[in-house]
């Protein structure tokens, strides 16, 4: 887990649940630059943890995220599954950040609870923190 | 009267009866007539005796009797040897026409007093006196009654036919009897011997009577045997009434009329049962079956035409025919359908052989025959077939037929004809009684064959629709089976080819996503250029790696790729590369220890293509490099005798289940852990390996204690002839330049 140095954010503390350092070190800059508070992990048993204890406002989710056994596994279908079922944490807007583009898994996405998702490939860092922002403006509304 | 003087009535009243029994049981046969005349001339014989023994004192009604006596006796020998030729079945002789004139010379002779004469008077009645032609008489007598014997006995002894020996076993036993009724010449001379030989009479009725209905000594019409059943039962109906009638009177005293309604009742009530019971035990002990086997087969017949299974129907068949008809043997023979020559099989036979069975239509003789005629075909018959048969070729089959017939012990075949074709044959044994099928059994069996044959045909086509029916719904089953399965295996094409596109998707757009972040985070200012270009250079790196991987799988799809092959030195290759993945930002960062592990023996050069299986080395590294999250990487070295250097590079990192050792070489298999894509490239990296190395004629395979217990990558590639040349390729070479020396 990479955590960021700075006290909780007004505009957010977000999760990033990604396998991809390159990807993963970029969106961490740019956000904490950005003055989110930016938490990011590529294990998923991690990122549940965090997701009780560290209560963010929204979480950046990949789906395809490789197992010993398998390298395409698809656990942030899993994570997803989990995180919605759990009372604590269902409430967590969830935007899947993922590379496979496709209606399906936009579909799967959405039945599962998913907030938002992103087709990481054709977006760029500013378009995803514009993403977050809005759902977590969104999130926040309804919650008061 | 005395006893003695009634034995001979007795016996008279006996053999009246059997004469006229066999007389109007079947006139026609000669056998019967000559039986017939032999019993009314002992008839006359016991009854012209019988007269004289009452006759008492008196000398004149004696000597009258007696020589009515000697009208029945003289042509008795005569018709003795006639009836043992046709026993013996021989045609009529010489010696027998002066059998017959000569004793029939006696019999006028007998009326005179040169024959008899005179009477003596014995304690149990009297008798005639011989005179000088009763010697004579008395010698043909003898002469004949020993040909009779003469003729039988030697065929008797030498018969085969179990059912002719027992017959004449009878007969001579029969006729034993009587030839000792011949003691009754004694007293004409004067010997005093008591003429219980005249009750001789009686047993020789009472054998032949047995004989003749149990065993079809003679045959014996069916409205006879009958008659027989229902005088019996007449017979026994009124002796026992009078019986009742006389007991009743004398033990109570009822007014006369009412004696006679009771008796009158009792009659009536006595009359059906007594009927029955002696009809039911005529045909267990005489008769077998006067009439009910014939209903049964008419029933049988009937019933045939609602059957449709043909094992029923044969079964029914076979059996009831046995059953009834008291058989000891029955089958059926069926023709097998639309084969050409003929072949029969055997349905199902009672009694039978199996193995015999078949061998009645070994020849298409007799199949030919019966289609020809049409009729059943008894085996009694064959001689005079034979006889009659134009052919030699004929007359031969018959023969041989007829052998084969005694052979398995058959007595008659019955063609089963349906649509003027033989469809097969119904072969009957003898029935158990040893009687002979009559002209009635014939024309019912005939009847019956015909049904059973149009049943049978009907089932076989039944059947044969059944069969065409089960056979289209197994081919339309198949068929469906085979689309279902085909389709199925296309989903699975299908899924694959998903599968693939989903992950080369995913796996292409992961670098270019790479590239195009750090770009925009340059455009936003929050990456320095030198930040944007670290990463844009990875992503470029990763892109074509995977791109190459994708390419090159598709390049070994099929046929074994080609491999420029030559002595490599693996120890060497993989010293060079050690360092270099030591540096890996992944090892450096888990501080995995990279070793390699010094064999004893020397490591000897392979023969493989350098350039490919340094692109196994290096993904079988950057692999146990990824997933091993701190420990070490060990290479170590193995000789097998198969003339192989195997390499093994193991790890202390995650390991492998059972289950996905299996799917690990595998391009893309549906299913969990299904796509081994490596992390960083395209994910066919071991299976690009497995190619490879398979292509430079070695193994590949992966071992594992299980889960975070390691694995072991080995390789195996054959070890080069001649270790003395030696060449080293330490790393793959740069390609993407080339300068065409010879063009500068």
């Amino acid at each position: 887990m990479k955590t960021t140095g700075i006290m909780r954010s007004d505009k957010g503390r977000i999760l990033f649940v990604e396998d991809e350092k390159l990807l993963l070190d970029m969106y961490h800059d740019f956000f904490e630059r950005n003055g989110y508070d930016f938490l990011s992990t590529g294990d998923i048993k991690e990122a549940m943890i965090v997701t009780r204890f560290e209560k963010p406002d929204a979480i950046l989710l990949d789906i395809i995220i490789p197992k010993p056994e398998n390298t395409v596994a698809e656990q942030g279908y899993e994570f997803l599954e989990e995180i919605k079922k759990n009372p604590e944490t269902k409430d967590v807007p969830i935007i899947v950040f993922t590379n496979l583009n496709t209606e399906k898994d936009r579909e799967k996405s959405r039945q599962m609870g998913a907030a938002a998702y992103i087709f990481k490939k054709d977006t760029s860092p500013r378009k995803v923190l514009e993403t977050v922002a809005e759902i977590i403006e969104k999130h926040r509304k309804k919650t008061k | 009267m005395q006893l003695s003087q009634v034995l001979p009535l007795l016996s008279a009243i006996f053999i009246f009866f059997l004469g006229n029994f066999v007389f109007w049981g079947n006139r026609r046969q000669k056998i019967n007539i000559v039986f017939a005349l032999f019993c009314f001339g002992s008839t006359i014989w016991f009854f012209g005796t019988f007269m004289m023994f009452i006759s008492g004192a008196n000398v004149e009604l004696a000597l009258f009797w007696d020589r009515i006596v000697y009208l029945g006796v003289a042509l008795l020998p005569a018709f003795m040897y006639h009836l043992s030729l046709i026993l013996t079945h021989k045609k009529e002789t010489k010696t027998l026409y002066f059998g017959y004139i000569l004793l029939t010379l006696f019999l006028i002779l007998s009326q005179t007093h040169y024959f008899i004469d005179g009477i003596y008077t014995f304690s149990w009645g009297v008798h005639s006196q011989a005179r000088i032609l009763h010697h004579f008489f008395l010698l043909t007598f003898f002469v004949y009654v020993a040909l009779f014997y003469f003729n039988i006995y030697p065929y008797y002894k030498q018969t085969k036919n179990r059912l002719e020996k027992l017959k004449l076993r009878f007969v001579l036993a029969a006729f034993v009897f009587l030839t000792l009724g011949a003691l009754g010449y004694l007293p004409a001379y004067g010997i005093d011997i008591y003429p219980f030989s005249y009750f001789f009479g009686v047993v020789f009725a009472i054998i032949f009577a047995y004989a003749i209905l149990k065993l079809r000594f003679i045959s014996i019409k069916l409205a006879v045997k009958k008659t027989t059943v229902y005088v019996t039962s007449m017979i026994t109906t009124v002796s026992l009434t009078f019986l009742f009638w006389w007991l009743f009177n004398n033990t109570f005293a009822v007014a006369e009329n009412h004696a006679y309604i009771i008796t009158l009742i009792f009659a009536l009530v006595l009359a059906t049962p007594l009927h029955k019971l002696i009809e039911k035990y005529s045909n267990k002990y005489l008769f077998y079956s006067l009439e009910t086997y014939q209903q049964t087969i008419i029933s049988l017949a009937n019933k045939l035409n609602t059957i449709i299974d043909l094992d029923k129907i044969i079964d029914l068949v076979v059996d009831t025919i046995k059953a009834t008809m008291s058989l000891d043997r029955s089958g059926v023979l069926l023709i097998d359908d639309d084969v050409q020559p003929v072949k029969y099989h055997i349905a199902k036979v009672v009694g039978f052989n199996e193995k015999n069975g078949i061998s009645l239509v070994q020849d298409n003789f007799l199949t030919q025959y019966l289609t020809k005629t049409q009729k059943p075909l008894v085996k009694e018959e064959f001689d005079f077939l034979s006889e009659q048969a134009e052919k030699s070729v004929d007359k031969q089959s018959f023969i041989t037929l007829k052998d084969h017939m005694s052979k398995i012990e058959a007595s008659l075949c019955l063609p089963l004809i349906s649509q003027n074709k033989l469809a097969g044959i119904i072969v009957l044994g003898a029935k158990t009684s040893g009687e002979a099928y009559t002209k009635e059994d014939l024309d019912l069996l005939t009847v019956l064959a015909n049904q059973a044959a149009v049943a049978i045909t009907n089932a076989r086509y039944y059947k044969e629709t059944k069969d065409f029916n089960a056979t289209l719904q197994t081919k339309v089953d198949d068929q469906t089976r085979d689309i279902k399965q085909q389709s199925q295996h296309l989903q699975e094409l299908l899924d694959v080819k998903n599968d693939f596109l989903r992950v080369a998707n995913h796996q292409l757009n992961t670098p270019l996503s790479v590239v195009r972040n750090a770009f925009e985070l340059m455009q936003d200012k929050t990456y320095t250029a030198k930040q944007a270009m670290e990463a844009i250079q990875n992503g470029f790196e990763r892109l074509n790696s995977v791109i190459g991987d994708f390419l090159k799988a598709y390049d070994l799809e099929g046929e074994k790729m080609e491999m420029k092959a030559e002595p490599v030195d693996m120890s060497a290759m993989i010293e060079r590369l050690l360092p270099e993945k030591q540096k890996l930002k992944l090892a450096v960062e888990r501080n995995l220890k990279l070793s390699i592990e010094k064999p004893k023996f020397k490591i000897p050069l392979v023969f493989c293509d350098p350039k490919q299986i340094i692109n196994v080395i290096s993904n079988l590294l950057d692999n146990a490099v990824f997933y091993t999250n701190k420990g070490s990487v060990t290479v170590s070295y193995k000789l097998l005798k198969s003339d192989h250097l195997k390499v093994n590079i193991q790890d202390t990192g995650a390991g492998i289940t059972e289950e996905d050792k299996k799917s690990m070489f595998q391009k893309f298999v549906r299913g969990k852990g299904a796509t081994q894509l490596h992390p960083d490239g395209s994910g066919l990296g071991l299976y690009i390996a497995k190619k490879i190395v398979e292509g430079n004629n070695g193994e590949i395979n992966v071992t594992s204690q299980g889960p975070n217990k390691g694995s072991t990558f080995s390789f195996t590639l054959p070890v080069y002839e001649n270790q003395e040349v030696g060449k080293i390729i330490p790393t793959p070479m740069d390609e993407s330049v080339v300068i065409f020396e010879e063009n500068n």
